[in-house]
């Protein structure tokens, strides 16, 4: 597809390229606390960038989207706590896990539509976490799943990788993240992306090209499921634990704040709002007791002053914006 | 059963919020040709399309389309089974280009796994889209977004977009309305082919010059109601017709 034609995508991809550039160089020198903090800034963006996908090319709003995170995050720790400890083991249940309930999920809550659909995906998701909550004898209730370390990833052909260190481990989700953007740039720029884009923009007259919009909305509800339980997996394995709070819904919250924060017309913007998001929230940590006023506050502000996000505001500078 | 008859409902009726859009319609529609529903404003013309192809459920009634039952299907299926429309306003994906508007039109819904995936389209499909783009005489403005373009061009590409797979049967609602005396030329032109091509089009229309230069058949809607139902030159004729048309009844209208 042609989609590289124009100025504006040229942008996106060296917004891509300048903020991976920037996370392989600082990840290279940074102290170990500065690693955590960037390791979660890329594991928030690749939730954010599957939750785009649903949420600004669909157009769905979804508060269910830490169920899959958790989903994924407790699959990977039972895995390595009860079947052998192996990280390749655990990822691949873990994304199953995360396909399995986004599904089920998926299928229910795109029984209805707008804001609908988004009450049930609530619904949906405080069920998740409240059985997270109760199952005890599964998941630990609220001490949750502890002790979960990451280690050597054992390949056919290869050397042995070890993720402990940090640093290694850093490397890893940066690969991880690379992939998930390179996935997403194909998917928008295919077929399937000019269908979605279609959809978003004239769902009835999609309708009367053939199209089941219901359908294409449950592949992108899923495959937004699938990167926020890789997002999960990640992050256990960086915590070391699993915590019933990953399923609650205000961990939704985040990747919706970070596709606005970034510029929700923006294939690059996820990336960029996450990471700003990770930055900002680290920083009013450290300098204020009342950071989640000041949380809000920014978000009203980026809400109704800056309405195509960060990516939005430097196109219209640059003069590429096309509304 | 009639082996040239392609649609036909029986006792078709719509109501909204109790105001009878459609009353007792019963209506049969041939193969082939033009065929031209006409009525004042408000008359049910609009509310007929939509319940015909899908958009809108009947409160009662059947629809027949080639010896099949469609009255409970989806917009979907029965686009899949041969039946299109282009719509009153504008209708189009208006922040893409007109090359991503012909093209979307042209997927098909059923495009198997590979290639929704797939880096490129289909050679057959980019050659389709080459060919309406050229036959629209927009070689120079695929890459322009559709909403930059002139309404007479809109217009166009609103045909086009229901006609790039070509249908047995196509609905056009309005397709000269608002367009300029050379433009209605371009579009009659347009429908003669796409009959000629083997299309049977039902138009709706107001401008009568279009649908007398068109239609071989004429149906009246009149308050939900088929009021005449015969050739141009009879319909010219019907009494009724003209009460309804010269508005002598005024508050009918």
């Amino acid at each position: 597809m042609k989609a590289i034609y124009d100025p504006a995508a040229k942008l996106e991809k060296y917004t891509f390229f300048t903020l991976l550039l920037g996370y392989a160089v600082v990840g290279l020198f940074a102290h170990s606390f500065l690693s955590f903090i960037l390791i979660k800034a890329m594991i928030l963006s690749i939730f954010s960038l599957g939750y785009s996908l649903l949420f600004s090319r669909v157009g769905l709003l979804s508060f269910g989207h830490a169920a899959f995170y958790a989903v994924g995050a407790y699959a990977a720790g039972l895995v390595m706590i009860h079947m052998g400890n192996s990280m390749v083991l655990s990822f691949f249940i873990s994304m199953l896990a995360a396909v399995v309930i986004s599904a089920v999920i998926g299928f229910f809550s795109l029984l209805r539509t707008k804001i609908y659909f988004a009450m049930l995906t609530l619904a949906f998701g405080m069920g998740v976490y409240t059985i997270i909550w109760e199952w005890t004898s599964l998941t630990g209730g609220d001490d949750g799943l502890i002790g979960i370390n990451r280690n050597v990833i054992h390949l056919p052909l290869f050397n042995d990788i070890s993720l402990v260190p940090i640093k290694h481990y850093y490397f890893f989700v940066l690969l991880c993240l690379l992939i998930s953007i390179l996935i997403m740039y194909y998917l928008v720029n295919s077929p399937f992306g000019l269908i979605l884009k279609g959809i978003k923009q004239n769902e009835t007259r999609m309708r009367y090209g053939g199209f089941s919009p219901k359908i294409f909305a449950f592949a992108v509800f899923i495959i937004s499921g699938l990167f926020a339980g890789l997002s999960g997996y990640l992050d256990v394995f960086l915590e070391n634990n699993a915590s019933p709070a990953m399923a609650h819904w205000s961990e939704s919250a985040l990747p919706i704040f970070a596709v606005l924060l970034g510029g929700m017309e923006s294939v690059a913007g996820p990336l960029v709002g996450a990471t700003i998001l990770t930055l900002i929230v680290t920083f009013l940590q450290t300098v204020s007791q009342d950071w989640k006023l000041w949380y809000g506050l920014i978000f009203v502000f980026v809400i109704l002053g800056f309405r195509g996000g960060i990516m939005g505001f430097i196109k219209n500078k640059a003069g590429l914006d096309n509304e | 059963m009639n082996e040239s008859l392609l649609l036909k409902t029986d006792r078709l009726s719509k109501t909204f919020k109790g105001m009878q859009a459609l009353s007792d319609v019963n209506l049969s529609i041939d193969d082939g040709g033009v065929v031209s529903i006409i009525g004042p404003n408000g008359a049910g013309k609009s509310t007929l399309i939509n319940v015909l192809t899908g958009l809108l459920r009947p409160n009662g009634g059947r629809i027949i389309f080639k010896g099949k039952n469609i009255t409970k299907l989806s917009i979907q299926k029965r686009v899949k089974y041969g039946i299109n429309r282009s719509f009153q306003i504008n209708s189009l994906f208006n922040t893409m280009t007109v090359k991503e508007n012909i093209l979307l039109s042209l997927l098909n819904g059923e495009l198997h796994f590979k290639g929704f995936f797939a880096n490129k389209l289909p050679a057959e499909i980019e050659y389709t889209a080459k060919e309406l783009i050229d036959d629209l005489n927009m070689a120079d403005k695929m890459n322009v977004e559709v909403d930059k373009l002139s309404h007479g061009e809109q217009r166009l590409i609103e045909i086009t977009l229901a006609i790039a797979k070509p249908p047995r049967l196509l609905f056009l609602d309005e397709p000269t309305s608002g367009l300029s005396s050379g433009e209605r030329d371009m579009v009659i032109n347009k429908i003669k082919k796409i009959a000629d091509a083997g299309t049977t089009v039902v138009l709706v229309e107001h401008n009568m010059d279009v649908v007398f230069s068109l239609a071989r058949r004429i149906i009246v809607l009149h308050r939900g109601r088929i009021l005449a139902d015969d050739t141009p030159s009879n319909i010219k004729q019907n009494p009724e017709v003209k009460k309804v048309y010269l508005g002598e009844d005024v508050n009918d209208a």
